[in-house]
């Protein structure tokens, strides 16, 4: 847009032209190319061109194809995962999770939760002790489960 | 047929199939997946005001 009488004047219509897909793919990965080198603002290997709402679902789609692939079967369900994530997200606190704690970070009924713990413990996911209150179990992560959710969630861009 | 008749005894199907799979030692994740099921129906005909009175609360397994 230009003000009358003064900066450059608008261009007409004949200069417009559509872009194939193609065309505004390889725009996008010029211009990633272009943020790696210096003097651009944007941190390297970020893209500029903010993805698609269908790229996201395939995205999405493919990290829980990867989830399956490296963790198995059990976490084709959500619940397992849910609750490795939160005990991955509060690894590095100092206090242990609980039960409840787990309950509430993944929305999951309490008997639930106990129930899956069954599992993730057998399978080597989670270790569970008794805490200096008998009546509170300790979670925590094992180092195989830290392993794999470093695995799986390095692959996201 | 409808959820809010028929719901609380298919609920309570639900549960004794939970039982049993408790009873047989039958694999952890089956009674998880099973035990969610459970919650989710039993939430929803709270919800539609089905009368769960003949169920009783459920009981949840501890440590």
């Amino acid at each position: 847009m230009s003000k009358s009488g003064s900066g450059p004047e608008a261009p007409s219509q004949s200069r417009f032209y559509w872009l194939s897909d193609e065309d505004v793919g390889a725009a996008a990965r010029l211009l990633t190319l272009l943020a790696r080198g210096e003097g651009s603002d944007v941190p390297a290997g970020q893209p500029l061109v903010a993805p698609t709402l269908e790229e996201r679902a395939r995205h999405a789609l493919a990290l829980r194809q990867r989830r399956i692939a490296l963790l198995g079967d059990m976490f084709s369900t959500e619940a397992p995962f849910a609750m490795l994530l939160a005990l991955y997200v509060g690894r590095t606190r100092a206090t242990p999770h609980t039960v409840t704690e787990l309950n509430e970070a993944t929305c999951l009924p309490a008997s639930t939760a106990l129930r899956w713990l069954g599992p993730l413990v057998s399978g080597g996911w989670v270790t569970r002790t008794r805490g200096s209150d008998a009546r509170r179990a300790e979670l925590r992560l094992t180092k195989k489960a830290g392993k794999a959710l470093d695995d799986l969630l390095g692959a996201l861009p | 047929m409808t959820l809010k008749q028929n719901g609380p005894a298919a609920l309570a199907r639900m549960e004794q199939a939970l039982e049993l799979l408790d009873a047989c030692d039958a694999p952890g994740e089956v009674g998880a997946n099973l035990d969610l099921a459970i919650c989710r129906l039993r939430e929803l005909l709270q919800r539609r005001g089905a009368s769960l009175a003949a169920l009783g609360p459920r009981r949840v397994a501890g440590f």
